[in-house]
C-alpha cells in the first residue's frame, strides 16, 4: 500500500483522534483569518481614504497667471509628485456650493469670493510614500507665493498609526495562534501515538525502518493541516458571505475576501503546523 | 562447542556476554555458538535469563558487557539505524503473541511485507501462501482477540517468517498453549528449520525438549549450565 494509502487508512482507523486534531486546526485557523480578513478590509478602508490624500497649497492674492504656470512646473518636478492641478478661486467656491449642497444659499450673502487660489498637489502611492508629504508641504511652504499649506496631517499619521498597529497585532495573533496550534497538535499526535504504541513497538521488532514508521504520521499531521484549513477556510467564508450580503462595503470601499496569498499562506501555515506538531510529538516519544 | 558438520561458520555468537539490570545480573560470561540450520532449545527455570538471551540477539535490550555477532552484524557496534536489517534477517514468535489487535490476521503479516519493502501484488500473494501453510487461510480477515491461543500463535509464526529469515526466535511459544495446539505449533517450527532456517527456542518445557529432542542450551540463573544434545525420544 503507498505512503498516502497507509496514511489515509490510519486516519480513518483513529478518527475520532483526527476528528478532534482536525477541528483545533480549524479553529485557529478560523480565529487567524477573521483577524485576517478584518486587517485586509480595515486596511483597504484607510487605503482607499488615504489614497485621496492631497496636499492644498493655498497662493497669496495676486499671484500672476504666469508664476502660476511656473510654480506647477516646479513643484511637479519634485520627486514623488504624480499631479500639480491648479484650482482657481471660482472653482473653489463652485466645488464648495456644490458640497454645501442645500446650504448653499448662505454663500448668497456675500459680497466677494473670499478663497484663494490654490495649487493641489497629490503624490504617486500616498499609502507608501505618506512620509513624503510633510517635508513637501515645509517646502511649498518656503515658496514666497504661497501662503499657506494643508494636508490634514494629523489624521493621515492617525490612521497610517493605526494600520500599523493592526499589522503588528495580525502577526503577533498568527504567531499565538500558531504556536497553539502546534501545541495541540503535538499533543494529540502524542495521543495518538501512545494509542498506537504496542503497533509501533511491533512494527520496530519486525525490521520496520523509522522512516515507513514515522512518514505516514508526517503525512497525517500535515493532512489534518490541509483539511483544517479547508474547513476553517470555508467556514470563515461562509460567515463572510452572511455579512457581505447585509454590508456589502463601508463607504466606497467594497469589502472583500481573503487573497490567494493570504489563503495560500495560512493553507501552508496549516501545513506546518501539522509537520512541526508531529516532529515535536514523534521526538518526546522516541526519546 | 564443537561444531556441526553443516557449517563451519556460527550465524550466531555470544563471547562473554553479560547482561545486568541494575545491579542484578540476568545473565553472566554466556559464550554460545549457534551454526546454520541448528535448532537449539535455551532451558532452564523462569527467571534464568533464557529470554532476556533472545532479547539480546534481536536488540530488545543491549549487552551490558561482551560481544553479539549475529549473521555478520556486531551488535556492540550497529547502528541504529542498521537495526532494522538485523530484524529483518530473525523472525520472532513470542508467549504473548504481539499480533496488532486492531488488524486482521493478514493485514498483521502484510504489514511485515509492506515494511520490507515488498511490491503490493506480492504482498498479497505471500501473505496468502504463508497463512495458507500455517493453517490460517480462513481466518484472514479475523481479528486477533477473536481468536484461540493456538490460532494467534499460528498467526505470529505467520509474521515471523514473512520477511523470510535465516534465523527464528521463539520465546515460550507454547507457553500459553493446551498440548494440540503446542505440537502444532511445534510441527510448524519443525518445518521452517527442515526448510533451512536457524531455530532458538527458549522452552522450560522439558517434555517437549525430550518429545523433539535436539541440541539443548541449559541456564541457570543466569549462567551456562550445560550444553546438551538430547535424543529424541521413541514414538
Amino acid at each position: 500500500m503507498s505512503l498516502l494509502g497507509r496514511s489515509l487508512r490510519d486516519l480513518w482507523a483513529h478518527r475520532f483522534l483526527s476528528a478532534v486534531t482536525t477541528f483545533a486546526v480549524a479553529m485557529s485557523v478560523l480565529i487567524v483569518g477573521a483577524f485576517a480578513l478584518f486587517v485586509v478590509n480595515a486596511a483597504g478602508i484607510i487605503e482607499d481614504w488615504v489614497s485621496g490624500a492631497r496636499i492644498m497649497a493655498y497662493l497669496a492674492p495676486g499671484v500672476e497667471q504666469e508664476r502660476i504656470l511656473l510654480l506647477q512646473a516646479e513643484i511637479g518636478r519634485i520627486e514623488g509628485v504624480a499631479e500639480v492641478r491648479f484650482i482657481s478661486r471660482d472653482t473653489a467656491m463652485e466645488r464648495l456650493r456644490k458640497g454645501m449642497a442645500q446650504d448653499a444659499f448662505l454663500l448668497e450673502n456675500l459680497r466677494e469670493n473670499p478663497l484663494p487660489d490654490a495649487i493641489e498637489v497629490s503624490l504617486f502611492r500616498p499609502m507608501e510614500n505618506w512620509r513624503r508629504f510633510t517635508p513637501l508641504a515645509r517646502s511649498l511652504e518656503a515658496i514666497e507665493e504661497i501662503a499657506e499649506v494643508e494636508f490634514g496631517q494629523e489624521w493621515l499619521g492617525r490612521f497610517l498609526h493605526l494600520m500599523d498597529l493592526f499589522r503588528l497585532s495580525a502577526a503577533a495573533m498568527g504567531g499565538i495562534f500558531f504556536l497553539a496550534a502546534v501545541f495541540f497538535m503535538a499533543n494529540t499526535v502524542r495521543l495518538l501515538l501512545y494509542a498506537r504504541r504496542e503497533e509501533i513497538e511491533i512494527l520496530y521488532l519486525v525490521g520496520a525502518t523509522q522512516s515507513f514508521i514515522r512518514l505516514p504520521l508526517y503525512l497525517q499531521g500535515m493532512l489534518h493541516g490541509i483539511i483544517g484549513a479547508g474547513a476553517g477556510l470555508g467556514a470563515l467564508y461562509g460567515a463572510f458571505y452572511l455579512i457581505s450580503i447585509r454590508a456589502p462595503g463601508v463607504g466606497t470601499f467594497p469589502i472583500r475576501f481573503l487573497s490567494q496569498e493570504i489563503m495560500g499562506g495560512i493553507l501552508a501555515g496549516s501545513v506546518l503546523v501539522g509537520w512541526f506538531g508531529t516532529y515535536l510529538s514523534l521526538n518526546r516519544f522516541h526519546r | 562447542m564443537t561444531p556441526p558438520e553443516k557449517g563451519p561458520e556460527p550465524i550466531i555468537r555470544l563471547f562473554h556476554v553479560h547482561k545486568r539490570y541494575g545491579a542484578k545480573a540476568a545473565l553472566i560470561d554466556i559464550s554460545i555458538d549457534v551454526f546454520e540450520n541448528e535448532f537449539i532449545f535455551i532451558s532452564g527455570p523462569s527467571g534464568a535469563g533464557k529470554s532476556t538471551l533472545l532479547k539480546l540477539l534481536y536488540l530488545g535490550e543491549p549487552v551490558s558487557e561482551g560481544h553479539i555477532v549475529v549473521d555478520g552484524l556486531n551488535l556492540s557496534r550497529i547502528s541504529r539505524r542498521r537495526i532494522p536489517m538485523l530484524r529483518r534477517r530473525i523472525g520472532i514468535v513470542f508467549q504473548d503473541y504481539k499480533l496488532i489487535p486492531s488488524k486482521s490476521v493478514y493485514e498483521n503479516v502484510a504489514l511485515v511485507l509492506e515494511a520490507l519493502g515488498t511490491r503490493p501484488r506480492l504482498i498479497r500473494k505471500t501473505a496468502r501462501s504463508l497463512l495458507r501453510r500455517v493453517g490460517m487461510e480462513e481466518k484472514a480477515k479475523a481479528l486477533p482477540p477473536s481468536l484461540s491461543g493456538g490460532e494467534q500463535q499460528r498467526a505470529a509464526v505467520a509474521r515471523a517468517l514473512a520477511g523470510n529469515p535465516k534465523i527464528i526466535l521463539a520465546d515460550e511459544p507454547t507457553g500459553s498453549l493446551d498440548a494440540d495446539a503446542a505440537a502444532q505449533i511445534f510441527d510448524l517450527l519443525r518445518e521452517c528449520h527442515e526448510r533451512g532456517a536457524t531455530l532458538l527456542v527458549a522452552t522450560h518445557d522439558t517434555a517437549l525438549i525430550r518429545r523433539t529432542g535436539g541440541k539443548v542450551i541449559l541456564l541457570d540463573w543466569g549462567r551456562l549450565d550445560v550444553t546438551t544434545t538430547i535424543p529424541k525420544l521413541p514414538a
